[in-house]
């Protein structure tokens, strides 16, 4: 009985409705959608000139050709993913609550990690094919950081300021 | 509203010097990651890559002869012979592969019985194959009658739709497994 109990705890401080879950998300989600999608451009011109600046530091004499990205391929939606989810969150306690001092400054810096992993997956996929290493590097690294990590990234990340968030604020 | 707060049941505590692994985020996000990684190394290998890429091709093509959308197939690049003409190359992404790990991965690490997991796998895998040839068919339709449409539908409608598959189906599942329990 007790072996029972011990595999049915759950992690997860709340009963999840879906409906009163998604809803919120999917506003969420579309609000940081739009709001970010003016400054694509902005944003992705931010990332090579980052991207740049570290090859031309990593390979000195021969640095590997990085052209403009076009601004439609760039949107991130990793951002937008963790504020749909933090914000379907904040439904289910008072706003302020969640987005309190304290719990504002994980949120931003999750924000941050989020968009330092992307450049990060997009700097590593231009190593490897610079350095021709094989066909496996590139595919696994491509796949880890820019097509899962850009949807599962928010969602473990949410899940672990989640999980904190009860204890930050006394719950 | 009223009602969630009314189930919710209590936060796990944490008690000083616990090993990590014991708490129950800590060990699902463990195990998350790991069956992520273990399912991606796998994936990687050219072989299984070109396998998925290759079998996407041909399914895809054979359900488009069926809605009488006529393309012509060489290796994973399918030519669309009517309308914009436009070619398709079927990469690692079009094949549905990537969002079925994570919801693997989300379902295995997330706390519950072996049974509950291997029937939220099975529907997972039928669900996100399902709407990723609808995704690949609606986009051939698409392309057939504009590039320019073909590429919003393709970048913004697309990449947007497997974040909510996986919010929605994750969520789904955690729903349906409490249902269960509570029958």
């Amino acid at each position: 009985m007790e072996k029972k109990n011990k595999t049915e705890i759950t992690p997860f401080p709340i009963a999840f409705d879906f409906i009163s879950f998604f809803k919120p998300f999917f506003l969420g989600f579309s609000i940081a959608f739009l709001i970010l999608l003016p400054f694509t451009s902005l944003l992705s011109t931010g990332k090579v000139v980052i991207i740049r600046w570290i090859i031309s530091l990593l390979f000195r004499n021969n640095p590997p050709y990085i052209h403009q990205i076009p601004f439609y391929r760039s949107i991130s939606i990793s951002g937008p993913t963790f504020f749909g989810l933090c914000f379907a969150h904040s439904k289910t306690k008072p706003m302020s609550s969640f987005f309190s001092k304290k719990n504002l400054i994980p949120f931003s810096l999750a924000v941050v990690l989020l968009w330092i992993l992307e450049l990060f997956g997009n700097l590593l996929e231009i190593i490897v094919t610079k350095m021709k290493i094989s066909s496996f590097l590139p595919n696994f690294t491509l796949a880890f950081f820019l097509s899962v990590g850009s949807i599962s990234f928010p969602l473990l990340l949410w899940f672990l300021l989640f999980f904190r968030l009860p204890r930050a604020t006394g719950t | 509203m009223k009602n969630q707060t009314k189930t919710r049941s209590k936060p796990t505590k944490i008690k000083k010097g616990k090993n990590p692994f014991l708490i129950p985020t800590f060990r699902f996000l463990f195990v998350t990651i790991s069956v992520m990684l273990i399912l991606l190394l796998y994936v990687s290998q050219s072989s299984v890559t070109v396998f998925f890429e290759q079998w996407t091709s041909i399914s895809l093509q054979w359900i488009l002869n069926i809605l009488h959308i006529k393309t012509r197939l060489t290796g994973n690049i399918l030519l669309l012979l009517d309308g914009t003409q436009i070619k398709f190359q079927i990469v690692p992404d079009c094949t549905g592969i990537f969002p079925l790990i994570i919801l693997i991965s989300l379902l295995v690490g997330y706390p519950s019985s072996f049974v509950k997991k291997f029937y939220g796998i099975l529907l997972a895998f039928f669900y996100t194959f399902l709407f990723n040839y609808l995704r690949l068919v609606l986009l051939f339709v698409i392309a057939r009658k504009s590039v320019h449409w073909f590429e919003i539908a393709h970048i913004f409608i697309w990449q947007v739709s497997f974040v909510f598959l996986i919010v929605s189906y994750f969520f789904w599942w955690m729903q349906w497994k409490r249902k269960i329990k509570q029958k």
